[in-house]
């Protein structure tokens, strides 16, 4: 049976090892390993992400976002309560290569809380050109450090090398005010656990806050 | 001009002496250091330096202290001069005594007998007990019994008692010289690549690094000077933003500076200097939370610098405007590992950004948006809130001007547009 989480609890605890999760009903997000949050557009997987980031940030942690599409949005990081000041921010204008590659550098250099790699916008096609080893390359660089290297995607890419891989799919978008000046108030995503499978499901509850006055 | 010498005494049978010179000369360091490398300088007017093996040289104390006498009127300073076996009684002598004064080993007291106790470092409130008590010289306070004096003033009562009588066992603090981390090399012939360059560097940077280390330093900057073929130059610095002293992290530095800015030419002397610094003093904490090392980061930073380019690459700091998407990058300071109390805000809607915004072709039908075509997004619209009205900054390159809409499409995705002008963009996605 599904579990409504308004998740104004932390989604992320970074001063332990392993016991982070989405909500209640989510396995946990493990250190040292990859996990995948997967789902397409406005199915709440960047807010997810962003969430993470904050939580890791205000802890204290050093973190990076490897930004494949150049899509990041620093005000929506800085609304979710992250300290940008402990983000690293690399823009790989759309070369998948460079984003690998980065994410390699950050890996292999240590000493980070949380590595965001966001594959959202990259086609499905250009993965093939992509070796497993990378993926597994990754998860041996990832396995002796307190470092949570959370992949964003459509779809898995990481595959086996992933400890934990979540699915958000969006149900449903609520709007506040009279049409047509209306407002997004809320965004309802159900969350999957693919990985490992006992995992339950969950409902996130992902506020927005998106009107600014002028 | 030195005064002539008031008093004259033997030297010391263990030959340990030190001279104290006291003036405002800027060149007394520079005296001293003709008859000694030890030497001290207490502060800007005076320097104490060791005299002891000089009797072979020179002669004995009395020509010693003629000797300092003539070559300080050579260079024509005026300062007071005294010689004692240790540096505080040579210090205080020539402090308080003018001219030159010769003081024996074990008659300091005769020397300094009638000195005001005032002269010696005491705090005012000792100041004020000697006086309730009736010292007044430092023959007064020598007369005083030693265990008496540790009862009711403790140690720093002792200590000064034993200055008095001229009992200290102090030695000199040595500042070292200036050094310079200079390292050269003449090629045998001229190199055009850079790898036999880095090879070079690399012993350089090695070597110069122990010397750092034995030192007790670090290095803060690095410069670079190349002479090339055709008696061309090429210089190039590179400004640490901390102290550094591992030869591998200093070699990627200049690597990846040299391979983003090669020498135009082949290169026939390297020479590499490196600045000294205090070194990094960082208290870790048992708690505390992962963090990059600072070499390894600012390596990582250069690297990612020279794949990703300079300007994709830093921490974001959001502009305080409205305009929509204002940030920019500053460079990394990623040092402040302090958690904060405060928690997060919770899970807010984010949006990601179309950089540059896509444009788009929308067809709307009586002010309602029914279709949407773009690169990134088509299809029908479902929903639509807007338009929002935004602008700003008029007087600037900035300014905007545009309606906004949030527009949901038939695969239930949320998008933000926006139309400026005649023309529609695809701005991000909400997700």
């Amino acid at each position: 049976m599904a579990q409504v989480q308004t998740l104004s609890s932390l989604p992320f605890a970074p001063q332990s090892r392993g016991v982070s999760d989405l909500s209640n009903g989510l396995s946990a997000i493990p250190r040292g390993g990859i996990t995948e949050i997967l789902g397409h557009s406005t199915s709440g997987r960047t807010s997810v992400a962003q969430s993470m980031l904050a939580t890791a940030t205000r802890g204290g942690e050093v973190c990076a976002v490897i930004d494949t599409s150049d899509a990041f949005d620093p005000a929506s990081a800085l609304k979710c309560g992250a300290d940008l000041g402990k983000l690293l921010w690399i823009q790989c204008g759309h070369r998948l290569e460079t984003a690998l590659k980065s994410a390699d550098m950050i890996l292999h250099s240590g000493g980070f809380g949380l590595v965001l790699l966001d594959l959202c916008d990259v086609a499905p096609v250009a993965f093939e050109r992509v070796p497993t080893s990378c993926w597994y390359r990754f998860r041996l660089a990832v396995e002796p450090t307190p470092t949570v290297l959370l992949i964003l995607a459509r779809q898995s890419i990481a595959r086996s090398c992933a400890v934990r891989q979540f699915d958000l799919q969006h149900e449903l978008v609520h709007w506040g005010g009279t049409a047509p000046f209306q407002t997004i108030d809320r965004l309802d995503t159900r969350a999957t656990t693919r990985k490992p499978p006992q995992g339950s499901d969950v409902k996130l509850h992902v506020f927005a806050n998106t009107f600014t006055a002028i | 001009m030195f005064s002539p010498i008031l008093s004259l005494q033997s030297k010391g049978p263990d030959g340990k002496l030190f001279a104290c010179l006291f003036g405002d000369s800027p060149n007394l360091e520079a005296l001293a250091k003709q008859f000694s490398p030890l030497v001290e300088k207490l502060d800007s007017t005076t320097v104490v330096f060791s005299i002891g093996g000089l009797e072979r040289l020179i002669g004995d104390t009395e020509e010693i202290a003629s000797e300092i006498c003539r070559r300080g009127q050579k260079m024509g300073l005026v300062a007071n001069l005294a010689i004692a076996a240790n540096p505080e009684t040579a210090a205080l002598a020539a402090r308080n005594l003018t001219g030159v004064t010769l003081i024996r080993p074990g008659r300091e007291l005769e020397g300094l007998a009638q000195l005001p106790v005032e002269v010696l470092p005491a705090t005012p409130e000792m100041l004020l007990t000697f006086e309730r008590w009736g010292i007044h010289s430092l023959a007064d306070l020598a007369a005083l019994p030693e265990l008496g004096i540790v009862e009711r003033l403790g140690q720093e009562g002792l200590q000064l008692r034993r200055l008095a009588v001229g009992q200290s066992d102090s030695h000199l603090k040595i500042a070292p010289d200036p050094t310079e981390y200079i390292a050269r090399r003449e090629l045998e012939y001229p190199v055009k690549l850079l790898e036999p360059v880095f090879f070079i560097l690399s012993s350089q940077l090695r070597d110069l690094t122990e010397r750092l280390r034995r030192d007790g330093q670090a290095a803060g900057r690095i410069a670079l000077y190349f002479q090339l073929e055709g008696g061309g130059e090429f210089r190039r610095a590179l400004e640490l933003p901390f102290a550094m002293r591992d030869p591998l992290a200093l070699l990627k530095q200049v690597q990846l500076s040299l391979e983003a800015h090669p020498p135009e030419g082949a290169t026939v002397s390297v020479e590499v200097k490196l600045d000294p610094v205090d070194p990094r003093s960082v208290q870790g904490g048992l708690f505390a939370p992962p963090a990059p090392d600072p070499e390894k980061l600012h390596t990582l930073i250069s690297r990612l610098h020279a794949l990703a380019g300079k300007d994709h690459v830093g921490t974001p700091e959001v502009l305080d405007t409205y305009r929509p998407d204002a940030y920019r990058f500053r460079p990394c300071a990623l040092e402040s590992f302090r958690p904060e109390q405060s928690l997060p805000a919770g899970m807010q809607l984010a949006i990601r950004y179309i950089r540059p915004p896509a444009e788009a072709r929308v067809v709307m039908l009586q002010g309602v948006l029914r279709r949407i075509r773009s690169r990134p997004v088509s299809g029908e619209v479902i929903h639509s809130a807007g338009p929002w009205r935004s602008s700003g900054e008029w007087w600037a390159k900035t300014a905007w001007n545009r309606d906004e809409w949030d527009v949901m499409v038939e695969d239930r995705s949320i998008h933000r547009i926006y139309r400026a002008g005649k023309l529609w963009f695809v701005e991000g996605t909400y997700d």
